[in-house]
């Protein structure tokens, strides 16, 4: 009777420690009246423990969990959204590769190998951040099989406003996070291709220099947060390619991600020093006027951009809650 | 193809499933006593897929427990709810429908 013990503190082990007492007391006894039953010796014993299947795979009948990173319910859309990441990234890359042998003064067989390597080292991050986005989600998802007998039957009210598959929609999707992972890319991967071009000419030759305008110094401690801010960004265009147009769930889950991207990114803004000191001197330098208009711009647009994404954010809790009534 | 064929009549077992073990709960039963049960109608179902099922079942309130202290062992008892009775006539009524029509389809197959 030992292993009977055994196996179903195993299969206890697996579930959350508020179901365990209750599972155990009810598993032991079933068996047992199993055990009752068939002859009793250890091998038949072993034979029910057998016939229960693996401890692992016992408990996940007791969660109704399906083994599956991510499941058929998402797939779909998670292809999608690999694939709109991984042409994003090619993209990204080619451009700032182009970029990098125009202005290199030194041109060299290693920049060309360095373009593949690092494609694939992209790709591989963007294919993790993806996976496990959405393997989150997955796991957080509302089980679909559970029976809920008071449901509405489906009437005209609840069609969409748009279809799902609207071009403007797909499009706005791919474009959204299209940006936001080539923004990431180039932040992480190509910082310095941020920066102020500037092209001087010495006897007849032209030569080109990039002032970066994010800053390296500083560079360890505000990465984190800004890609915290991107990753926030990123889930918000996902949630907005799963959910259907004019769903409540779509208003409100990528307005709570924009939300938090918005308090993030004011947080980067106050205590971050992502930007190089003296952007203006670096533009123009000497030009006190232009400076004092530089810095005055920068904290208007700050203000705009902030009111802009509060109002954006309210209107759509608001829709949210005109279509929960 | 053995392998095939059997993950299609684990997938057509499946959906009626949750009818054949409501169809047996009229009355109270426990676990082992409800495997016997549909043993005894040739209705095969292993106690690793019954077990957990009852448990889901009584959560969505489809069935009703009790726990009875039976020779000093403690013994969870399950019945069907009136939330369980209405899903389990629909579930009926819905299965021979079907059946009617898949006899139908098949019938002309036949001859």
């Amino acid at each position: 009777m030992k292993n009977v013990e055994i196996y179903v503190s195993e299969v206890v082990k697996y579930l959350p420690r508020q179901l365990r007492d209750e599972v155990k007391t009810e598993l032991l006894s079933q068996i047992m009246d199993m055990v009752e039953e068939s002859e009793g010796d250890e091998k038949a014993v072993n034979a029910i423990l057998e016939s229960m299947g693996s401890p692992k795979t016992l408990a996940d009948r007791y969660l109704n969990k399906e083994k599956s990173l991510i499941g058929p319910r998402y797939y779909d859309t998670y292809m999608m959204i690999v694939k709109i990441v991984m042409f994003a990234l090619a993209i990204a890359f080619s451009v700032t590769f182009a970029i990098k042998l125009i202005f290199s003064d030194n041109f060299t067989f290693w920049m060309i190998l360095e373009y593949p390597m690092s494609l694939l080292n992209a790709a591989i991050m963007g294919f993790a951040y993806v996976t496990i986005i959405f393997a989150f989600i997955e796991r957080n998802q509302v089980k679909t099989d559970d029976i809920d007998l008071n449901q509405k039957p489906w009437t005209i009210v609840d069609l969409p406003k748009e279809s799902i598959d609207s071009p403007t929609h797909r499009f706005e999707n791919i474009f959204e996070i299209g940006q936001v992972t080539i923004l990431m890319f180039v932040i992480n991967f190509q910082p310095q291709l941020i920066g102020i071009y500037s092209s001087i000419v010495n006897q007849g030759e032209t030569t080109w220099t990039v002032t970066p305008l994010l800053n390296e110094i500083t560079r360890g401690s505000w990465i984190i947060w800004v890609n915290a801010w991107l990753i926030m960004l990123l889930i918000s265009g996902v949630i907005k390619a799963i959910f259907r147009l004019g769903k409540k769930q779509r208003l409100l889950y990528s307005s709570l991600f924009e939300f938090i991207a918005l308090v993030i990114f004011m947080f980067i803004v106050i205590t971050q020093k992502v930007i190089v000191d003296n952007v203006a001197g670096l533009i123009a330098p000497g030009n006190a006027s232009f400076e004092q208009l530089v810095n005055r711009g920068s904290l208007v647009l700050l203000i705009v951009i902030l009111t802009l994404s509060l109002f954006e954010i309210i209107r759509k809790v608001l829709k949210a809650i005109k279509l929960t009534t | 193809m053995k392998e095939l064929i059997e993950s299609y009549f684990l997938e057509l077992r499946r959906g009626v499933l949750i009818l054949g073990v409501l169809s047996q709960l009229a009355n109270k039963e426990y676990g082992y006593s409800l495997i016997q049960k549909l043993q005894d109608n040739h209705f095969e179902i292993e106690a690793g897929t019954l077990y957990p099922l009852l448990r889901r079942l009584e959560k969505q309130g489809l069935l009703e427990s009790s726990w009875e202290l039976i020779e000093n062992r403690p013994r969870r008892y399950y019945q069907i709810s009136e939330q369980g009775v209405i899903l389990y006539e629909q579930l009926k009524k819905e299965y021979f429908d079907m059946n009617a029509i898949i006899s139908q389809l098949t019938q002309g197959e036949r001859t």
